[in-house]
């Protein structure tokens, strides 16, 4: 059940969006650009956002539930790039659908440009106008691009679909994004077996480019690249996010990654936003246990200057039912308290704009 | 990550390997010329990107070659005796009890429809000794010893149930139920998150020293072999191209391939815009006029002898070794023929 | 500052053989497997037969001539002749446009519809679903030969009623080819990326999720057309469908039944022959198929 629309679109109640303000980004935090009393403006939002699935059998009325996302509030302003990382189950994929308008929400609000999305139903989502401003690349670009067509086909038909202009100069149109990605013109005619796993992921970059949006969430993009490959892909999102000025929401499980090319960085477990704050922050100080144990557990290569492995043992909390007064990462956690078992720690601004949800923090 | 003093005969000793692939678009040299030993208690890592043949060495030593495999040189000494070419009893005894492996993604290399602790008891009943009645107590032990909790109430599960992590587990416990002498990980932690990477590894690494196993350690991540590897072996198009204890091959890389390897792999302290790639693309392995040296067009020091002169491969004994006429370490060539075509 | 050229060179993925494209590879899979080529050299004679067979056949198919009935082959006719002294080679020729006829008509009315209701039960799931499994599990619940008996009967002997029959108790093996194959790719990446880039359910489905289910469809395709002319044929001769004088496969193997044990053994051989070879055909082309279309699942 969605929340009324009006009231979020136009004067959100102090109450709901308290957890929110928090997320603000420090100003200065763009790169390159002239620090700015005022943050850009907020280009997508989600209010207490929830996903739960029922799952198992239906005994009468009762259903179990999983919180795939459970509760999060975030903002991403306009030219933004933000990271989310988290483990596998920690409901990144989820929410990235949830905003990507694939799936509907439980309950919660998703405003992108003070208009509520999150209440039309995601069926009819893909005529909206809405539908061109948020696009995705997607992680596995053989397994995204139809075999059946042409990459010509596939970065056309965006254009064809969702574009003002609909089939006008169709063929000019793909050639100039193709040659915006560093996609030859001779390999627009060939289908995907053809290609390399360079070549294929600039044709998914291009068919998300074609329309002209404004988010583009970026689902580990270059997680199914070799690393040969990664950094010209790297390179060419942030060349187009400042040539466009296109806001990120850069998924990746792969965290130098993530520091690489994300301003923000958002964490989750367990469904939860556990940390957010810039991105050189988060890593180098980490606030919250689980983040601390995700920096310490990547790869040192030959760097000798990063601390201990945090090892974290125990069994994973479940993520169906969960209990609401316990922290989801209570049990794995290095440093629980009594009090974490007791009362779930909200997400808390602790200043510079980094926040975290941890009663230690 | 320190070095054991290692033993003069090595525990598998590859010499001069080849193989090449019948295929309907061509024969497809896969390896050639791969010298590589591996001694009692080392850990090696084995890198290199898609398409460099670490998998298919892999699989080719433990005689699990595709059909199509057909090995054009070469020996594979285990101990005394050469995997190609042994029977296939022979080699079903060795694997699983004196060489094992681990895959890439545990939940499809374990059987979906049997209790994992019964397909523990499977790998002892067929290699070791153990009475029927010891069995189960031997295979909860094994669960034991791979950090599964509960492991009397995990002996029953199946597959399905368990986590990609707690399912590679069950594969290291499959793996080393017989304490075999070494061990073959196949990128045993791609596709699992950090921190349960870090926890898989940290475990390999510890039952390895602990038992003196050999570990044989395939992987893309060149971070992660740094982390855990003696040894690292850099594989490109087929082809070894350089072999150093770790610390040397990150601080003092001999080979283009191996440098731009590491240029190109994000690092705590990267920045975007230093990140490099490696230009070109792999070879056709399917040309019969291959070059001697395979990454020839990839390569800012590439001279016309590369294209020409055999390669002196690898070789055995050397702790650090090179297959290059133009290494790092020594002064750049003159005439690079490349230069202009590979921009930076 | 975009890539150079040298970092994104051409790949030299595509293999040899599809240097040609898809005739390149259609030729190198008939030269490897003989048997597809003979069976592709047939069924192109066939076809022909069935264009062209009435013009060119020596004897009017329906003209009896009774003092020649029954006389074993000749050299005047090939084949022999049957009770009424018409000319079974004649017979045989002609009767093949009408039996391809009937399995192209059968195959493609039960692909077409078939299809359609598998897509949309794979696809949208739920009450699709139940529904359309429901509808095909009652026809598979009877023996299909039985159902098509019960509804030539039913409906009446006509040439369109076997065209019919034969669709519908067809239809449970497209539904479920569909349904299959639409539930595999609903999930996949490209599924997603079409709804992002503003594709409605069902333009999805008639044109991402359709084309990549035609290559094991049309095997299918092939292989059920065996299966058609088989049934067809089968539905004849026990006096349903096709009604005599017309000369069809089925009814000449009834008509020759009889004269077996008498010892005119050529009445019913020279019909079953040449629809055994039909079917066989078809059999082996289905086979060719799926090496040209999906090699790696060739047997």
């Amino acid at each position: 059940m969605n929340m009324s629309t009006e009231s979020v679109a136009t004067a959100p109640s102090p109450g709901l969006l308290n957890s929110t303000t928090v997320i603000n980004p420090a100003p200065g935090v763009f790169p390159g650009a002239a620090p700015e009393p005022a943050a850009p403006p907020v280009l997508l939002e989600t209010v207490r956002l929830n996903k739960r699935f029922p799952v198992g059998k239906l005994r009468g009325a009762k259903a179990s539930l999983l919180y795939a996302v459970d509760d999060v509030s975030l903002r991403i302003h306009a030219g933004e790039s933000v990271g989310l990382v988290g483990e596998s189950g920690c409901g990144k994929s989820t929410l990235v659908r949830l905003i990507s308008r694939l799936i509907d929400p439980t309950d919660g609000a998703i405003v992108f440009s003070d208009r509520d999305i999150g209440g039309l139903p995601s069926a009819g989502f893909a005529r909206r106008p809405e539908r061109a401003k948020i696009q995705m690349v997607f992680q596995d670009p053989t397994d995204s691009l139809n075999p059946r067509y042409t990459a010509f086909d596939t970065i056309a038909e965006p254009m064809r679909l969702l574009s003002p202009g609909g089939a006008d100069d169709l063929a000019g149109r793909v050639a100039r994004i193709a040659e915006d990605v560093g996609l030859p013109p001779e390999l627009l005619q060939r289908f995907p077996h053809q290609l390399s796993g360079g070549q294929k992921a600039r044709v998914g970059i291009a068919r998300a480019l074609a329309v002209e949006p404004q988010l583009l969430i970026l689902d580990e993009p270059t997680s199914a690249l070799d690393v040969s490959v990664q950094a010209i892909i790297l390179q060419l999102l942030a060349r187009l996010r400042r040539e466009r000025g296109l806001a990120y929401l850069f998924v990746s499980h792969d965290l130098n990654v993530v520091r690489l090319l994300c301003d923000r960085v958002i964490v989750m477990y367990l469904g939860k936003v556990v940390e957010s704050g810039p991105a050189g922050q988060v890593f180098k100080h980490p606030r919250h246990p689980y983040t601390r144990a995700l920096v310490s557990a990547i790869p040192k290569g030959m760097d000798e200057a990063q601390g201990e492995r945090i090892r974290l043992s125990g069994e994973v909390r479940s993520p169906v039912n969960p209990s609401p007064t316990v922290c989801r990462f209570y049990g794995r956690c290095p440093s629980g308290i009594a009090r974490c078992a007791q009362e779930m720690p909200l997400l808390r601004d602790l200043g510079e704009g980094s926040a975290a949800a941890c009663h230690l923090a | 990550m320190s070095m054991t003093t290692a033993d003069p005969v090595p525990l598998l000793k590859v010499e001069d390997f080849g193989l090449e692939f019948r295929t309907r678009s061509g024969t497809v040299h896969a390896l050639e010329h791969i010298n590589l030993a591996i001694h009692k208690g080392e850990t090696v890592g084995l890198v290199g990107e898609s398409g460099s043949g670490k998998s298919v060495l892999s699989y080719a030593i433990l005689g699990i070659s595709d059909r199509a495999a057909r090995i054009t040189a070469g020996s594979a000494l285990f101990g005394s005796l050469n995997m190609i070419g042994a029977d296939e009893k022979t080699l079903a005894d060795i694997r699983g009890r004196e060489i094992s492996m681990i895959f890439q993604n545990p939940r499809t290399a374990l059987n979906p429809i049997r209790k994992i602790g019964k397909q523990i008891e499977d790998v002892l009943r067929r290699h070791a000794a153990v009475r029927s009645e010891d069995l189960r107590a031997r295979a909860v032990e094994s669960l034991r010893q791979v950090n599964i909790p509960d492991p009397e109430r995990r002996y029953h599960a199946y597959p399905f149930e368990l986590s990609g992590g707690m399912c590679q587990r069950v594969m290291i416990a499959l793996a080393l139920a017989c304490k075999p002498a070494l061990l073959v990980a196949d990128e045993p932690t791609t596709g699992l998150d950090v921190t349960t990477q870090a926890g898989i590894m940290d475990l390999i690494k510890e039952l390895a020293s602990e038992r003196d196993m050999a570990t044989l350690f395939i992987t893309h991540d060149l971070g992660l072999a740094a982390d855990y590897c003696d040894r690292i072996v850099v594989m490109h198009a087929g082809h070894i191209v350089e072999s150093a204890p770790t610390r040397t091959l990150f601080e003092r890389p001999r080979h283009p391939y191996t440098a731009q390897l590491i240029a190109a792999t994000p690092a705590r302290d990267s920045v975007l815009e230093t990140l490099s790639s490696i230009p070109g693309n792999l070879p056709d392995l399917r040309r019969g006029d291959l070059p001697p040296c395979r990454f020839v067009d990839r390569c800012t020091r590439a001279t016309p002898v590369c294209r020409e002169k055999p390669l002196p491969p690898i070789g055995l004994e050397a702790t650090a070794s090179v297959a290059c006429w133009h290494p790092l370490d020594q002064a750049a060539p003159a005439l690079t023929e490349n230069e202009s075509a590979v921009a930076a | 500052m975009s890539a150079t050229p040298a970092v994104i060179a051409a790949s030299p993925a595509s293999p040899a053989a599809k240097s040609g494209g898809t005739w390149g590879h259609i030729r190198y899979v008939l030269s490897e497997n003989p048997v597809t080529l003979f069976a592709a050299a047939l069924f192109a004679a066939f076809v022909l037969l069935a264009l062209f067979g009435p013009y060119i056949v020596p004897y009017d198919p329906m003209a009896s001539n009774t003092p020649e009935a029954l006389k074993p082959p000749s050299w005047g006719h090939w084949f022999g002749t049957d009770s009424l002294g018409r000319d079974i080679l004649s017979r045989v020729v002609v009767a093949a446009r009408l039996d391809f006829g009937i399995a192209v008509s059968a195959v493609m009315l039960s692909f077409i519809i078939g299809t359609a209701l598998g897509l949309a039960a794979g696809f949208f799931g739920g009450w699709w679903d139940r529904i359309i499994n429901r509808l095909a599990d009652t026809i598979m619940a009877f023996p299909l030969f039985v159902l098509a008996m019960g509804i030539v009967a039913a409906l009446g002997n006509t040439v369109a009623n076997i065209v019919y029959a034969t669709a519908i108790i067809n239809l449970p093996f497209y539904i479920r080819m569909a349904r299959a194959e639409a539930n595999v790719r609903r999930g996949a990446g490209f599924v997603e990326a079409a709804r992002l880039t503003g594709n409605r359910d069902w333009r999805i489905l008639a044109m991402h999720i359709f084309p990549n289910i035609l290559p094991p469809a049309m095997v299918q395709v092939s292989l059920n057309m065996g299966w058609a002319i088989l049934n067809a044929a089968g539905l004849s001769f026990i006096g349903l469908g096709v009604r005599p004088p017309t000369p069809e496969w089925g009814i000449m193997v009834a008509d020759g039944a009889t004269y077996i044990v008498s010892g005119e053994w050529w009445v019913a051989l020279f019909p079953g022959l040449v629809l055994m070879l039909a079917v066989f055909c078809f059999n082996l082309l289905g086979d060719g198929l799926r090496d040209i279309i999906d090699p790696r699942r060739r047997t």
